[in-house]
């Protein structure tokens, strides 16, 4: 994991220092709110439908231990004993006191992290694959470059007042899962004909109240062109992004409006006329940080662990957690745990204190003390010895955290909605927890399969129900909630946005919808192979739509 | 300019330091209980509420400050109209954890 040079960790601390000040002054009445707000705004303090909120950055989702113990402390010492992840694999704490929030930013800079640039139009945190290093389909491990754009855009003096915020995300694997399509700018590895590490750069998509997948603007440019073109496409923004409509003013719009092609001139021009080797990051600053990813020390093992055979045969339970949860490492004998905080009935993305010390328990004692958040708000542990599998699924269970669940229709990604936030028109979490219930039996999950149920409150998209195979959207009709459904869209590296079903379903039928939408599925698929995305993409919406209206 | 819209209405705001919610009260100041909110029923009340809350000199402890629309339920209580005041009134409708502060118990 990265560690925080001097550079860094004054930074950081200076900024702790200047919130404070901030807010005492906030306090005390010298500054008025109009003034304090976009200061807060600016350290991640939003203020929310009940109390303050504070988004908290997890640099492409890595945490250590000892970071994740610091939330779980801040989480009981400062707020009501939980956190929340988010689609963007930060932390955000629900109910944090305005007059404890420097506290709370210095402890957090005693571990390395902070709320920079978690808010405003700014780049927010750069965004990655939760498998990050170890996935078997993994061209690159994409971290290293990821910490060197994390550097690169902090308080970037030229991207520090875009039109919009401004999102990056970057793979390295073959199998999108850090859904680079919808980000301002995707970036995924490559390597070219002559081995050559580069990138393929996908620009303007994204979510919000006008999804678009985002296009090809470069087949592939390569790592010394990396910062340099990135500040060509930022500039190409920044200067021609609309800034008079906040709803337009996002780069997917800007490239939607002139067209891949020009906009693309556009930015080579920029990047043609730019003094690239200014730009470019020092000599041995990518071999530096690359340093500190690389991989444990993994002992030698067998492909395949007898324990875990033998545990498997002897506990149905295990094995479909071990079916669902656990993925293929690059490394004989090891394997990817993902931890579901998606308990049936439960609330989305939540984890209390208590968890969160458990996790980073069982980092420390299981996979090299190392964390990582994924976007579709779960926990992973990145290097698991197969061998000890059964031993971690037992803790995990003690902690109630050994939900099997993970790509299944119950692993919803739930943004918190009217429970929460000011923006939203609708509730999501108590939708998600009704369909969770309705799926809770473990036996109809598996013959299901694969199925990504995504749930935003308001068209602002934050629970990426754009890209879900059934998507919900919560909308506010005279004064009542009713919710649309969209079907076929998908975040992964076939990027596709859902087309509307039809007429919204009331918060009491939106479960009974789903079920419906299920069963047809079950009815149309060829076989237990045919996912529910093929079996759309397939038939189209027809056939779904007259089971889901013919009796409404 | 308070919003014209039709109803009685109460004002809300949030607690600067803590963030908590409040309603302004008959003798001028914020409770965190709905109850003891001021109704104005009128768009003059209305108005005259608004002045009286930019002229008290604490106003800078109360921020976000907007008037949304009341109602009596069967036992005279005042309940919100809209589903989100009524959200923000109760709490998150889910069953979240809801642990008091470890910094309220101490400083209690």
């Amino acid at each position: 994991m990265y560690v925080y040079d001097d550079f860094d960790e004054k930074f950081v601390r200076e900024r702790a220092a200047q919130f404070r000040d901030q807010v005492e002054r906030r306090l005390s009445g010298q500054l008025e709110e109009a003034q304090f707000r976009p200061l807060r705004l600016m350290n991640g303090v939003y203020l929310q439908l009940h109390a303050y909120m504070l988004r908290v950055a997890v640099p492409y989702g890595t945490l250590s231990s000892r970071q994740l113990r610091q939330l779980s402390m801040i989480a009981s010492k400062y707020d009501k004993g939980y956190g929340h992840f988010t689609t963007r694999q930060n932390i955000q704490f629900n109910w944090p006191q305005l007059k404890d929030i420097p506290d709370i930013l210095d402890d957090l800079a005693d571990v390395g992290m902070h709320a920079i640039q978690t808010s405003g139009n700014c780049i927010r945190n750069v965004t990655s694959d939760q498998w990050s290093g170890v996935a078997a389909d993994e061209v690159a491990d994409p971290r290293p470059y990821a910490e060197l754009m994390r550097q690169w855009s902090s308080l970037h003096p030229e991207f520090s007042y875009l039109p919009r915020k401004f999102k990056i995300a970057i793979t390295g694997a073959v199998s999108d899962r850090a859904a680079i399509a919808f980000h301002d700018i995707g970036l995924q590895l490559l390597k070219n004909s002559d081995g050559e590490i580069g990138f393929r750069v996908l620009v303007g998509g994204g979510l919000g109240r006008t999804p678009m997948v985002a296009k090809q603007i470069r087949d592939f440019i390569s790592f010394d062109d990396l910062l340099p073109y990135l500040v060509a496409i930022l500039r190409a923004y920044n200067i021609e992004g609309r800034r008079d409509n906040k709803y337009k003013a996002r780069i997917k719009i800007l490239v939607h409006e002139k067209g891949i092609d020009d906009f693309r001139a556009r930015v080579d021009d920029i990047f043609e006329g730019l003094d690239k080797e200014k730009l470019r990051a020092p000599k041995g600053e990518i071999e530096r940080i690359s340093k500190f990813f690389e991989l444990p020390a993994y002992e030698t093992l067998e492909e395949n662990s007898p324990e875990l055979a033998e545990a498997r045969a002897a506990n149905a339970s295990f094995n479909a957690f071990v079916n669902r949860n656990v993925a293929t490492h690059k490394k004989p004998g090891y394997s990817i745990v993902n931890i579901s905080l998606k308990p049936i009935g439960g609330i989305p993305g939540d984890a209390t204190s208590s968890q969160m010390d458990v996790v980073a328990d069982l980092a420390d004692q299981y996979s090299f003390g190392e964390i990582r958040v994924s976007h579709e708000q779960n926990l992973v542990l990145a290097h698991v010895k197969q061998s000890d599998l059964f031993t971690l699924w037992q803790r995990l269970r003690e902690a109630e955290l050994e939900t099997a669940n993970i790509g299944a229709i119950t692993d919803m990604i739930t943004c918190p909605g009217l429970d929460y936030c000011t923006l939203a028109t609708a509730r999501s979490i108590p939708i998600a927890q009704k369909i969770s219930e309705k799926f809770a039996d473990q036996s109809r999950q598996d013959l299901i399969g694969d199925l990504k149920i995504k749930i935003s409150g308001c068209i602002n998209a934050c629970g990426h129900h754009h890209a879900g195979h059934i998507g919900i959207l919560g909308l506010d009709k005279k004064g009542e909630e009713y919710y649309q459904i969209t079907l076929g869209g998908s975040g992964d590296e076939n990027a596709a946005v859902g087309d509307i079903l039809g007429p919204g379903f009331s918060a009491d039928e939106v479960a009974g919808a789903v079920d419906v939408l299920v069963d047809r599925y079950i009815e149309l698929r060829e076989s237990k192979s045919e996912s529910f995305l093929d079996v759309v993409k397939r038939v189209g919406l027809e056939p779904f739509k007259e089971a889901l209206y013919a009796d409404h | 300019m308070a919003k014209k819209i039709k109803g009685d209405q109460i004002f809300t705001g949030q607690l600067l330091r803590e963030g908590l919610v409040v309603y302004f009260t008959a003798d001028e100041n914020w409770s965190t209980d709905l109850q003891q909110a001021v109704v104005a029923t009128s768009d003059d009340e209305l108005t005259e509420l608004e002045m009286k809350i930019e002229s008290i000199s604490h106003k800078n402890d109360v921020i976000d400050v907007y008037p949304f629309v009341v109602v009596r339920d069967e036992k005279g209580k005042l309940v919100p109209q809209h589903i989100r005041e009524r959200i923000r009134t109760e709490g998150p409708s889910i069953d979240y954890i809801n642990q008091p502060f470890k910094q309220n118990m101490n400083a209690a």
